[in-house]
């Protein structure tokens, strides 16, 4: 039924620690009740603690702490003690993801600007939800429309071969550096003259 | 008789939240205790705060900033059987010691028991537990790892998995204890009824500095304990990541870290100490985290 009926789904992605995730969960309550139906605020039924259902993704070493939180509906265990991946996301779970019709999903930053959570935000886009919400890491709050998510995600993995470049280029440097520091090392502990 | 127990506090430039540690201390359930301040020069009045309000407190000054080798510095003058270590702005709840001492007695393979370390800034204090009396044992886990803003170790795992490794300065110096300590046959014990408080807010660290420390750190201390695969596996991993850092956040500072966590590469390889396989497969370094923290 979703926003516009009697109960709102929302997914909370756990892409950041225990403490900002319930952070997020505060200034998600926070938020101002809405104004039309379309801007899918979910304060007045969050505040009522009622029509709303909170579904959390999260790695399995935090599903036990995240159990503390009375109010969380399901806890979805992301299988891999990796980085959110949406390849793997789409492999394992994203059909009972999308199964779920989320309304909003909710994807907490550690940082101010964002960056680096392409990956999160790439999953945040597959799950077909209609409203993606980020909370930085002050507990700032943006609403994204569908095509600045997917803009995000995607500007984020254009980068990759960039890096993959200058993975190339460092690890080089690296051994050279490695081998250079290990002969200046070296050269220092060689005896010099009149030593005994 | 019970024995004595030494917490060591490390500060710099944070005298109320020192002063507020030291008296939360007191009221510990818990006794004898000694409490040694490390001070790493602070420069807003901490010694004389310290000293008028608490002159039963072992104030050890420091000249300039040593990072974490002012908690090896509190440590060597402990005299306690157990150790408790403690960020300036970290408190342990009033039963926390009491439980700690009864499962450090309870098995002597314990080396350590790391403290479930609550954030004040998003959780109450009334969410601990601090009023039940009751320790269930069973509830222990092993871990792989500690926080440092609240642990217990004992002194002579201390001796013998040795000090932190002070070339961090600061950042990872807690895994890459929890590494020596695990190595040295002892165990980390979790258990959530033992708890810490920490004042630490979502934005009171944001540092420059932070990304360079925890760039570099990690780099070394995967150096120091990975087995050469997966040491060449993290490595290229977390080259990349910076790579990616780098262009993403148009900065420098994860190049800079990279470029002196290899200058210190000869350091690091005489202080190599491999460690099991399993550890490594049981602990979670989020790699990529290092990354996306700061900025």
């Amino acid at each position: 039924m979703g926003i516009y009926g009697v109960y709102m789904k929302i997914l909370f992605i756990k892409s950041t620690s225990i403490q900002h995730l319930a952070l997020s969960f505060e200034k998600v309550r926070s938020l101002p009740p809405p104004t039309h139906p379309l801007d899918g605020c979910p304060a007045l039924l969050i505040k009522e603690g009622r029509g709303v259902v909170i579904d959390v993704l999260a790695h399995p070493h935090a599903v036990d702490s995240l159990k503390g939180f009375g109010f969380i509906n399901r806890i979805i265990s992301y299988n891999s003690t990796g980085n959110f991946s949406p390849l793997h996301i789409f492999r394992e779970y994203m059909g009972n993801i999308r199964r779920g019709k989320y309304d909003m999903v909710i994807v907490p930053f550690n940082n101010m600007s964002g960056s680096g959570y392409e990956n999160v935000m790439a999953l945040a886009v597959c799950t077909g939800a209609r409203h993606i919400v980020t909370c930085n890491k002050i507990g700032e709050i943006e609403r994204l429309t569908f095509k600045d998510s997917l803009s995000r995600a995607v500007k984020g993995y254009l980068y990759y071969p960039f890096a993959i470049l200058m993975t190339v280029v460092l690890s080089v440097m690296g051994i050279v550096g490695v081998l250079l520091s290990l002969v200046i090392s070296n050269w220092r502990k060689l005896p010099v003259a009149g030593d005994q | 008789m019970k024995v004595l127990v030494s917490v060591v506090i490390l500060t710099w430039n944070r005298k109320d939240d020192l002063l507020e540690t030291v008296a939360e201390l007191k009221e510990s359930t818990y006794a004898p205790i000694e409490i040694i301040v490390v001070d790493n020069g602070s420069n807003d009045g901490t010694q004389e705060a310290i000293n008028e309000k608490f002159p039963q407190v072992n104030f050890v000054r420091l000249e300039k900033n040593v990072g974490i080798a002012g908690y090896n510095i509190g440590m060597k003058k402990a005299r306690g059987e157990y150790v408790v270590l403690l960020d300036s702005d970290s408190f342990p709840d009033e039963s926390a010691i009491e439980r700690m001492v009864k499962i450090f007695e309870s098995d002597s393979k314990v080396g350590a028991v790391a403290f479930d370390v609550h954030n004040l800034i998003v959780e109450s204090r009334e969410s601990g537990v601090g009023s039940q009396k009751s320790l269930d044992l069973f509830k222990c886990k092993d871990v792989y790892g500690y926080n440092g803003a609240g642990v217990g170790i004992r002194k002579e795992c201390l001796e013998k998995a040795g000090y932190l490794f002070e070339p961090y300065f600061l950042y990872f110096n807690e895994q890459d204890h929890a590494f020596r300590i695990l190595q040295a046959g002892y165990k980390i014990k979790f258990h959530p009824e033992i708890i810490a408080y920490h004042k630490t807010s979502t934005t009171s660290r944001v540092s420059s500095s932070a990304p360079y420390f925890y760039t570099r750190n990690l780099l070394w201390m995967i150096w120091r304990f990975y087995p050469i695969r997966y040491a060449f596996i993290a490595t290229v991993s977390l080259f990349f990541y910076a790579s990616l850092s780098t262009i993403q956040q148009r900065t420098s500072i994860y190049m800079k870290a990279i470029l002196d966590a290899i200058f210190g590469f000869s350091m690091v390889l005489s202080n190599r100490f491999v460690v099991d396989r399993n550890i490594i497969k049981n602990v979670r370094i989020p790699i990529r985290w290092a990354f996306t923290a700061y900025i």
